[in-house]
């Protein structure tokens, strides 16, 4: 466990595109996790959140895969819709439970 | 904290419910289908396939084997679309069994929360998504959510998450604004 995280982090130019695409699931719902709390003890409401979110998150995956992991091959597109999905719900989960709770 | 009414042992109690039922939707969904050879067979014949198309289509020709090329990849295109859809039935199934088990499950649960509001959403949903985020709830602030929001919220991520993490579903370098088979510029 501890060994693959590691892995998810270290620069790696020639990462297979498959293996990339797994750490950015992993990677990007933690982001709409922390995104998410961040957005909800805040305060923040209505829908400006959301689009600010998926830039911010298309960003830091951008960020994420081109200065940390260093690949250069692979369309920024892929990296920007991999696993858009789980992490734009995990993100309003987040945002939710946080902004009612906290 | 905005409204005392709001409990959070509901809320709780919903994303629990939720991953209970997911986890048990994919155990069953690996008892009758995953665990099958066929499936299995079927899996990586779409992960191979799907990659190949990938490598076809980055494939640069010269002009006069541009159409050959670009027949190429169609007709791999449509051996895909043919294995996916050999998939989506092969699992048919399953998916009944499953989505019989949640309707059961997701009835019980609303008829137990029936007007319980379980938290306070930070947006107005457009009007489309408000009778799910709205549902069984009296009043009118279009702020006030209700269980099935929360219970599907969470069970998406809990499914995608066990179908990631064992290899359920084929790796397919589609990605989700791919329609399988639409050509790619």
């Amino acid at each position: 466990m501890a060994s693959s995280i590691g892995k998810a982090f270290a620069a790696d130019p020639k990462i297979e595109k498959d293996d990339l695409m797994d750490y950015m699931h992993w990677v990007k719902q933690v982001l709409g996790l922390i995104f998410g709390i961040i957005a909800g003890s805040m305060k923040f409401t209505g829908f400006p959140v959301i689009i600010i979110f998926a830039i911010a998150l298309s960003a830091v995956s951008l960020f994420y895969a081109w200065k940390i992991i260093q690949t250069e091959e692979i369309e920024a597109w892929d990296i920007v819709s991999e696993a858009f999905g789980p992490a734009f719900f995990s993100f309003v989960l987040a945002w939710i439970l946080s902004y009612t709770f906290l | 904290m905005y409204d005392t009414d709001i409990a959070w042992v509901d809320t709780f109690s919903i994303i629990l419910a939720a991953c209970f039922t997911a986890g048990l939707a994919e155990t069953i969904s690996w008892f009758l289908i995953y665990r099958t050879d066929d499936y299995k067979s079927l899996k990586k014949n779409i992960e191979s396939l799907s990659k190949q198309v990938e490598k076809e289509r980055e494939k640069i020709v010269v002009a006069s084997k541009q159409k050959a090329q670009e027949k190429k990849v169609t007709k791999s295109e449509s051996m895909l679309k043919n294995m996916n859809q050999q998939l989506s039935s092969s699992k048919m199934k399953s998916t009944m069994i499953v989505a019989l088990f949640m309707i059961a499950f997701i009835s019980t649960l609303s008829s137990t929360y029936q007007g319980v509001v379980v938290a306070k959403l930070p947006f107005v949903p457009f009007s489309l998504l408000q009778s799910m985020t709205h549902r069984n709830l009296p009043g009118i602030d279009m702020t006030d959510c209700s269980m099935i929001f929360i219970y599907v919220l969470t069970s998406y991520l809990v499914r995608t998450n066990i179908q990631k993490y064992f290899g359920f579903s084929p790796r397919t370098p589609f990605s989700m604004w791919d329609q399988p088979g639409a050509p790619k510029y």
